[in-house]
């Protein structure tokens, strides 16, 4: 079956080209890597300033406290030829 | 435990690969390098990433078969990228084309490549979804072609990032977005897919650059002179007794890597990169609930899987 060019254009979905993603996820991990950086400097109990615009994070406050009490993990795949995948 | 299900969709990808990618053209070189990767994956988690385009359009109602070719070429296109890298980072991985010339293990790759774009031209799909995937591929992966490229000159934590989500982020979320998009044309789910990926490959390089740090038998990192962001932070803890041990080993020829490990243990460089990836994990779950519970059963599991409770 042949579409149509107006059926076509109503099918063409638009992906935000990479480069632009990139800078927003660029910009997201950092602010997330700063806060849990700040996060493990604090005493546990303080209260921890969430980012603007990082509501994410929070519904991670759990990640903020709990590592500190974690045992150093040894998680990892000792094969090095397949990935953690 | 791999579902059932994953290793069936695992083998029909690999004999989608041996049937409609390699068959015409046998080349014994390219064949070994495919059944050396189907090898080592097989039964193991690795088996979710080589078919995580069958389970992204299934998650959006699609049938698998529709996406057995996407995962073919995905499949491919990721073996190309790990010749290719390990031509450039010689890390020692006991793989093949490690064993061969530099030229030879090449030329292996640009075949590889080749096959993979013969499986992503026998999708079948309406034009206009074969070219937005063929679009996004091809950008996409030039993007995590020059960010392999600089990852030698990653000096911050921003280069760092900008690195991690160009060489894996971006991928597989492309890939996830890429499966869906054989499923919908529903602009809001397939954000939702692309956010999903996105979460999945920062969480794989993540975890990856944590084990890549404590490998005693294979050139780490460390060695190679690669920062990855446990390094990073590390080195940014400038009021850490443990800053001057770390500035000393680095200053060395040739590193102690698990006197490294060890200082970025102590420095919580390795927890923090890892409290990233859980974070990261979280994300690509969330991401997830916008989807049918019972179509997300198999990526809900593969995710989960990473930091196992």
């Amino acid at each position: 079956m042949q579409l149509s060019t107006e059926q076509t254009k109503r099918n063409i979905c638009t992906e935000a080209s990479p480069a632009q993603v990139l800078e927003e996820a660029v910009r997201e991990a950092q602010l997330m890597s700063d806060f849990f950086r700040l996060a493990a400097q604090q005493p546990q109990n303080a209260p921890l300033e969430v980012p603007e615009g990082l509501t994410f994070l929070q519904q991670l406050r759990t990640l903020v406290t709990v590592p500190l009490g974690i045992a150093p993990m040894k998680i990892f795949n000792r094969d090095r030829r397949s990935r953690s995948t | 435990m791999i579902p059932d299900k994953i290793s069936a969709l695992f083998t029909q990808t690999y004999r989608y690969i041996a049937e409609h990618g390699l068959a015409e053209w046998g080349w014994p070189d390219v064949q070994a390098a495919v059944v050396a990767r189907q090898e080592v994956f097989m039964a193991d988690r690795p088996m979710y990433a080589n078919v995580l385009p069958i389970l992204t359009c299934m998650a959006l109602g699609g049938e698998a078969e529709t996406a057995v070719p996407l995962a073919a070429a995905w499949t491919l296109y990721d073996l190309a990228s790990d010749i290719f890298d390990d031509l450039h980072d010689q890390d020692g991985k006991d793989w093949p084309w490690n064993h061969w010339t530099p030229s030879r293990a090449l030329n292996v790759g640009l075949g590889v490549l080749a096959a993979a774009q013969i499986c992503l031209a026998r999708l079948v799909a309406r034009p206009d979804i074969r070219g937005d995937i063929t679009l996004s591929w091809g950008q996409t992966f030039a993007l995590a072609a020059r960010g392999q490229a600089h990852s030698h000159s990653v000096c911050s934590s921003d280069d760092y990032f900008r690195h991690t989500v160009a060489k894996s982020g971006l991928v597989y979320a492309a890939v996830a977005r890429a499966g869906a998009r054989l499923a919908t044309d529903n602009e809001h789910a397939l954000d939702q897919m692309h956010a999903f990926g996105l979460a999945l490959g920062m969480l794989i390089q993540l975890k990856d650059d944590c084990r890549d740090l404590d490998a005693p038998d294979l050139v780490s990192d460390v060695s190679a002179g690669v920062y990855s962001l446990p390094l990073l932070y590390g080195l940014a803890q400038t009021e850490s007794p443990h800053h001057g041990a770390l500035q000393a080993q680095l200053a060395q020829p040739t590193p102690d890597v698990m006197a490294v490990y060890q200082i970025l243990e102590a420095m919580g460089a390795i927890r923090h990169t890892l409290t990233l990836a859980r974070a990261y994990q979280q994300k690509a779950l969330a991401a997830l609930a916008a989807f049918p519970a019972a179509q997300t059963v198999h990526l809900s599991a593969y995710v989960a899987g990473f930091f196992p409770s």
